[in-house]
């Protein structure tokens, strides 16, 4: 079965073969193929391969998933095959949408919209001041452009992810 | 001593005084807000009551529901653990008119403590060392200059009604000071509509520390050595440890004297914490006192084997406290680091479901938490989530084991600030125990980097995991014959999607 992982801003091609009494072929890329032990539990992950131990903790985190291994944390997101072929042939809609739209990185309570519709924005502008846990963050334009839309008013609760504002970026150059 | 007691709390405080009251044989009652209803705490407890909506101002701090609360479950004390209404004269006063038990100072010292100028006279009365300044707000600045002058530049001036850096100034040089003023001034009146700021002399690269005090109703008065806290960021505290690597034993000698005739000067029961700020010169000033149990008190409790809620608790029953002055003997070195949910790099808050859930365990460690593996942080409430405290024979050890302690700990589905721990704890100027309050501002060693391996194993367990799922799914839609087939299944997710 081959998935496409996204981890650290990059997609990874995995192959995953079973081999037999809880083996299991990995080919990541252009590998070479290993074959590790693994056992599965929950939300855990130990993989024996040679002489490397990992136990890997997964967890759900948004749409995607939060591991842990040795210390560290990473955030990773397992398409199958037929979600990885949607999103190549949409051409990378998330990436193409993301900079103009600014939005909360944490479910909060919005203070304050800085921003209307009309207004002119530089890239680091504050839009929007969110507050969770007894903290105001003032959420920036991430590009410069004109707001073409506001989703929000202040006193709204919002979700983490939750779109706030949208700016048009300006031509290049312009 | 009582029977039954209510934590006028939430998160790990609560939970921190349950287990003593738990250890004595003593029912707890929790309160709980409606986002808290199945919140830890309220697991633990046998007795919970609701006592109003998330917002903070209508349940925690609602006065009537707590009370209330106290009266319906029959309790004969109420302990505030920290914040909330734990430093609340009213509070405490209405308790004690309920017929019940206030587990804390009484009202009268909290409003001394509580007011800052009235705080440092009554101290100062008593012959603790304050921060030289004028008592007095400036009326004239050519002699608050000539003051300045005098106590020695850089000085501080500082709004009279003031808070969160509002109608501050730091000035260095004489020749700024008029300007400063008049600076402040303008500041403090449109802030708080108060234009009144008084001067303070300003402690270079100051250390802030911190002495615990005891004190019962059969004049018992002890200090339970001191907290060096002076790693914080925006004035909040991020790592705590006992004792100081900084302060001599001389210092810490005086200290302790000095902090319980602040106690006593302000006729005080219980537990509380005298702050002082500490020069390079180990000269030291009264800070503030903090009437209540302090959330670093666990470090304090490692390195001298004390129970401080238990003395709390036999304090409010009028017994005498357990611990003689010449009794308490530190014994190693303990380190306690705070787990925020938040991010470690942009410090934003970081609510949500934790899906994953580990505590670190082992020699020397102490875990103080609020959450577990089917907790939700929500957005409404302080973003600390568990104090991770370890213990070591000196101070390297201690250290070190919190190195592996923070590796040890998994909370998945929310970001926690444990990577900055790391960080924090190899500062060279933490490391060689000399750090002042500046240090979180400087830059921190660099993150641990995940290496080839480490990304290789995390893609193969995920991959690994969700290949088990796709299996699971298949053999559950086998076993169902008359149910959705898979090719069905993927062809309409297909379709929707």
């Amino acid at each position: 079965m081959r998935f496409t992982i996204e981890y650290g801003g990059e997609s990874h091609a995995v192959d995953v073969t079973p081999a037999g009494a809880g083996r299991y072929a990995i080919q990541i890329g252009d590998g070479e193929a290993r074959v590790v032990d693994a056992f599965v539990d929950g939300g855990l992950v130990h993989l024996l391969d040679g002489t490397a131990s990992r136990a890997v903790q997964l967890g759900a985190r948004g749409d995607g998933q939060h591991g842990q291994h040795g210390g560290l944390d990473a955030r990773v997101t397992v398409l199958d095959a037929a979600t990885a072929r949607r999103r190549a042939r949409l051409g990378g809609g998330a990436g193409a949408a993301g900079g103009g739209v600014v939005r909360s990185p944490m479910p909060g309570r919005v203070v304050k919209v800085l921003v209307e519709v009309g207004d002119a924005v530089t890239a680091g502008q504050g839009v929007a001041i969110v507050e969770a846990m007894k903290m105001e963050n003032e959420l920036r334009a991430e590009v410069a452009g004109t707001v073409t839309a506001v989703h929000v008013a202040a006193d709204d609760r919002v979700d983490g992810d939750a779109e706030l504002v949208t700016i048009e970026p300006a031509e290049a150059g312009a | 001593m009582f029977e039954r007691v209510l934590i006028a709390n939430r998160g790990e405080i609560a939970i921190r005084v349950m287990r003593t009251l738990r250890d004595r044989g003593i029912s707890p009652v929790a309160i709980y807000s409606e986002a808290d209803r199945h919140a830890l705490h309220v697991r633990m407890a046998d007795v919970a009551v609701c006592v109003g909506p998330e917002a903070s101002a209508k349940s925690y701090l609602n006065m009537d529901a707590v009370l209330d609360a106290a009266r319906r479950t029959g309790a004969q004390a109420i302990h505030p653990g920290y914040g909330f209404l734990s430093e609340n004269a009213t509070f405490a006063r209405r308790v004690a008119e309920a017929g019940l038990t206030w587990i804390g100072p009484p009202p009268g010292a909290i409003e001394v403590m509580g007011d800052k100028l009235t705080a440092r006279r009554t101290v100062e009365a008593a012959g603790v060392p304050v921060v030289p300044g004028l008592s007095e707000p400036v009326s004239d600045p050519d002699a608050a200059l000539a003051f300045a002058r005098e106590v020695g530049f850089p000085v501080m001036v500082k709004a009279s009604a003031g808070g969160g850096g509002k109608g501050m100034r730091l000035v260095k040089r004489p020749e700024d000071f008029v300007g400063a003023v008049d600076a402040a001034r303008r500041e403090a009146a449109g802030a708080f509509g108060d234009d009144a700021v008084y001067v303070e002399k300003f402690i270079v690269e100051p250390h802030h520390v911190e002495i615990q005090v005891l004190c019962d109703d059969h004049g018992g008065a002890v200090w339970v050595g001191e907290r060096e806290c002076s790693a914080q960021r925006r004035h909040q505290k991020v790592v705590e440890e006992c004792p100081s690597p900084f302060i001599t034993e001389e210092t810490r000698q005086a200290m302790g004297a000095v902090a319980v005739a602040a106690a006593r000067a302000c006729d005080y029961r219980g537990a509380g914490t005298v702050e002082f700020l500490v020069g390079g010169d180990q000269g030291f000033y009264f800070l503030e006192m903090n009437t209540r149990l302090q959330v670093e008190h666990p470090v304090t409790e490692l390195v001298y084997g004390v129970d401080l809620v238990d003395e709390q608790l036999r304090i409010a029953a009028g017994q005498p406290m357990s611990v003689r002055q010449e009794a308490l003997i530190p014994r190693g070195h303990a380190v306690e680091c705070r787990l925020y949910a938040e991010d470690p790099d942009t410090y934003l808050p970081s609510p949500g479901r934790i899906t994953g859930l580990e505590w670190p365990t082992g020699p020397g460690v102490r875990v103080d938490a609020g959450v577990d593996a089917h907790s939700t942080v929500p957005m409404s409430y302080d973003p600390m989530v568990a104090k991770l405290c370890t213990w070591g024979a000196d101070r390297d050890q201690a250290i070190r084991r919190m190195h592996r302690a923070l590796d040890e700990t998994r909370v998945l589905g929310i970001t926690t600030n444990r990577a900055l721990h790391h960080r924090i704890l190899k500062h060279p100027d933490f490391v060689a125990g000399r750090y002042d309050t500046g240090v979180l501002a400087t830059p921190l060693p660099a993150a641990r980097k995940p290496d080839g391996g480490w990304r290789d194993g995390l893609l193969a367990a995920a991959a690994i995991a969700r290949h088990e799922e796709a299996v699971r799914g298949q053999r559950i839609r086998e076993a169902q014959p008359g149910g959705p087939s898979g090719w069905r299944t993927a062809g309409r997710n297909r379709v929707l999607g």
